[in-house]
């Protein structure tokens, strides 16, 4: 299988990435690490005239402290996110999941900027992001703008970025203290997108109920899904031998999972029971333990 | 001319720079196999899930079917050929000669090529670390048991810095 | 005498050392000068009636030597015929190409010849094939419906295939001079497969050499004579040049042999 032809430009300035975006109308994709893009081109199931590559373009690889925010750039790598001490230290979240991406080869070229507005409905990323309320940072010659994870993600393979826009950076709050993270996948074969996966974060507050708790879900439909809202009354609870059961039984009745051909919805009913369960009671152990 | 032609490229490819010309949208495992007659990296699916084509980008493991040549200037490129410098094998690969890891070969590159660069940042794998490192690999002879045998010598080997 | 150190003793391989240091040489690893590369266009209907095919645009396509079908894979080969002496079982006959109706997804309906791969896929997306979709009984379900042809038999296997790393391929080189045909091809039997091809092919089997180079995994993947060798082999021969072909990955997926859902 061999892509149709392209023209190739590879600016050394984002500067020079935006103008050449903004000239090339709707007939550009950015590359990146080209693990999602290059097997569509090569398959000839997208067909661009011309491909556009970042991967000169230094300033989009940094990984920065900003205040309460952790910084980081489109061009960072999956196994940049998953061993760098900044990530692993103030969004462990993000690494832990980054670390689960794919295969090792994988991990090195693939990018966080690609993996977002690649936009596949069951990668980890995507997920993350939501749970843990990133803001990105999209550019363009006609200016920039912030836009919320919850804002960002339309549908599958389906982002807000216009045509002529690059997601340059992404923000993460920076994870507080006492908060404890979770995150659960289940898929056929080790590497595989997956079927249904859960991100959870919370913190133990003093009445013994929970504190602060985000709940994401990915895979289950078109786009991942924050869900603590659904169970309200269960997550409300003060904490028992049960209550990371009960949550996950309320939310599995409550969330909409979306027919596809990948796996029946009853099972991926299921699967949300048993993730999310597993999700909080991970999230509570390590919340419990101060990290 | 236009935009679409192949352009000149300049590639360096196990320590040495090879001039070429190809088409943007031109395979680096295409490039490297028939332009270079690197024909030790083998397609396997040209999507990136097999791992037959593996090869390193400055150190670090990459499908280069997943790669076009053009992306791969200024870059150093590593193919198995690199591995058994003067003929003698690598520590991995007499370990996968000597755990029977190989019977068609098909894949063995991209295993030796993927486990050389991963040994180097886990030198002390569990059996566990080592099979979800292999996992990246298909191998549709072995039954990776042997695989996973002589990755287990290869990494014992080289922390002692024996060969055999 | 038997030799007591050979028995229970590891005995290592012999063939490991171009195996493991990247110089196996594999179907694709033969350089061949002046090759051309075969592709195929392939039905995307389980079941359907050739109505038109149109190949005007795809003939003057850049590097294009050549588009064939069943027409003219009719005039150069004869058809497979089986007719095993198996109670109830009926003679079968299969053209090497098919004809006025496809059968499957993937069923190679034109071969494209063409300098390079890419050029040939450009070629191929130029390809107009008008199709009169018929009914197909592609599921269990149906295939169990009242009114069915219905076989009674309680077997259930899931859908599986082969999967060999390396896929199908091969490489057919025609001396004119000689009228000899020389077929590379990683094959399970090359001696019976031998006999296949020059019967198919209308030679005799003194005028055909298959070549077996390493191979990356059969699995009987790579005994019979596929149709699309077939039609390469019978190229080359038509064109006086050589013609490869590499099957791709969702070709061997879809195409290649597989034990169905039964």
């Amino acid at each position: 299988m061999k892509p149709a032809r392209f023209a190739y430009d590879a600016p050394a300035t984002l500067e020079g990435v935006l103008r050449s975006l903004a000239a090339a109308g709707d007939g550009a994709k950015v590359i990146a690490g080209g693990q999602s893009l290059a097997p569509m081109l090569n398959m000839r199931l997208a067909r661009p005239d011309r491909l556009i590559d970042i991967n000169a373009v230094g300033e989009l690889g940094e990984i920065a402290l900003d205040g309460n925010w952790l910084s980081i750039g489109a061009l960072v790598r999956h196994d940049a996110l998953a061993r760098t001490a900044l990530v692993q230290q103030h969004c462990p979240l993000l690494a832990h999941a980054a670390a689960t991406i794919g295969h090792y080869a994988i991990r090195k070229r693939g990018t966080i900027g690609g993996s977002l507005a690649h936009a596949d409905p069951a990668a980890q990323l995507p997920l993350v992001a939501l749970a843990l309320d990133a803001e990105m940072d999209l550019r363009s010659t006609r200016g920039s703008r912030i836009v919320a994870a919850r804002d960002f993600f339309l549908s599958v393979f389906s982002t807000v970025l216009d045509s002529d826009e690059l997601l340059v950076r992404v923000r993460i709050p920076r994870s507080s203290a006492g908060e404890g993270f979770g995150f659960r996948l289940f898929n056929q074969r080790a590497g595989d997108f997956a079927l249904v996966a859960v991100a959870a974060t919370l913190a133990r507050g003093p009445d013994n109920r929970v504190a602060r708790l985000r709940l994401a879900i990915g895979g289950i439909g078109p786009v991942p899904a924050r869900v603590e809202h659904l169970a309200a009354s269960e997550t409300g609870e003060p904490f028992s031998e049960q209550w990371s059961a009960r949550v996950a039984a309320a939310i599995a009745d409550a969330v909409k999972i979306e027919e596809n051909e990948r796996a029946p919805v009853a099972f991926r009913k299921e699967l949300v029971v048993a993730l999310m369960r597993e999700a909080l009671d991970e999230a509570l152990d390590r919340a419990g333990r101060g990290s | 001319m236009s935009a679409l032609d192949p352009v000149p490229l300049l590639l360096n490819i196990n320590g040495a720079t090879r001039r070429l010309f190809a088409e943007p949208r031109r395979l680096l495992s295409d490039v490297l196999r028939e332009d270079c007659g690197l024909t030790g990296l083998h397609v396997g699916c040209e999507h990136g899930v097999c791992g037959a084509c593996t090869i390193l980008l400055d150190g670090a493991p990459a499908r280069a079917c997943l790669m076009y040549a053009v992306q791969a200037q200024g870059h150093e490129i590593t193919t198995i050929e690199a591995f058994d410098a003067g003929g003698e094998l690598s520590v991995v690969q007499q370990a996968l000669h000597e755990e029977h890891g190989l019977q068609c070969g098909f894949c063995t590159p991209g295993i030796v090529v993927t486990m050389e660069a991963w040994l180097a940042e886990h030198p002390d794998p569990t059996e566990t670390e080592i099979r979800d490192a292999l996992s990246g690999n298909l191998c549709r002879c072995t039954g990776y048991h042997n695989i996973v045998a002589a990755i287990v010598k290869a990494a014992a080997r080289r922390r002692e810095g024996r060969a055999t | 005498m038997t030799d007591r150190r050979t028995i229970g003793a590891p005995r290592l391989r012999r063939e490991d050392y171009r195996l493991v240091t990247g110089q196996g040489r594999y179907l694709d690893d033969i350089s061949i000068a002046g090759c051309l590369h075969a592709h195929f266009v392939r039905s995307p209907h389980a079941h359907a009636r050739i109505r038109s095919i149109d190949i005007a645009a795809a003939q003057q396509a850049e590097g294009v030597a050549a588009i064939v079908g069943g027409r003219e894979l009719a005039e150069w080969t004869t058809p497979l015929r089986m007719a095993p002496l198996i109670e109830g079982l009926r003679p079968v006959g299969f053209d090497t190409l098919p004809i006025d109706k496809v059968r499957f997804v993937g069923d190679p309906v034109l071969c494209i010849v063409a300098t390079d791969r890419y050029l040939a896929e450009d070629a191929a997306d130029l390809v107009a094939i008008d199709y009169e979709v018929l009914a197909a009984v592609a599921d269990l379900d149906q295939a169990f419906a009242p009114g069915a042809a219905l076989v009674e038999a309680s077997f259930c296997q899931q859908r599986q295939t082969h999967a060999p790393i390396e896929t199908r391929g091969c490489c057919a080189i025609w001396d004119q001079g000689r009228r000899h045909l020389t077929m590379h091809i990683g094959n399970q039997v090359p001696h019976p497969y031998r006999t296949q091809l020059a019967r198919r092919l209308k030679l005799s089997e003194s005028q055909v050499t298959v070549i077996s180079p390493d191979i990356g995994g059969g699995f009987g993947q790579k005994i019979a004579l596929y149709r699309e060798e077939l039609t390469v082999a019978a190229l080359a021969r038509e064109l006086k040049r050589p013609v490869r072909w590499r099957e791709d990955r969702a070709e061997n997926l879809i195409a290649a042999s597989h034990a169905c859902f039964r």
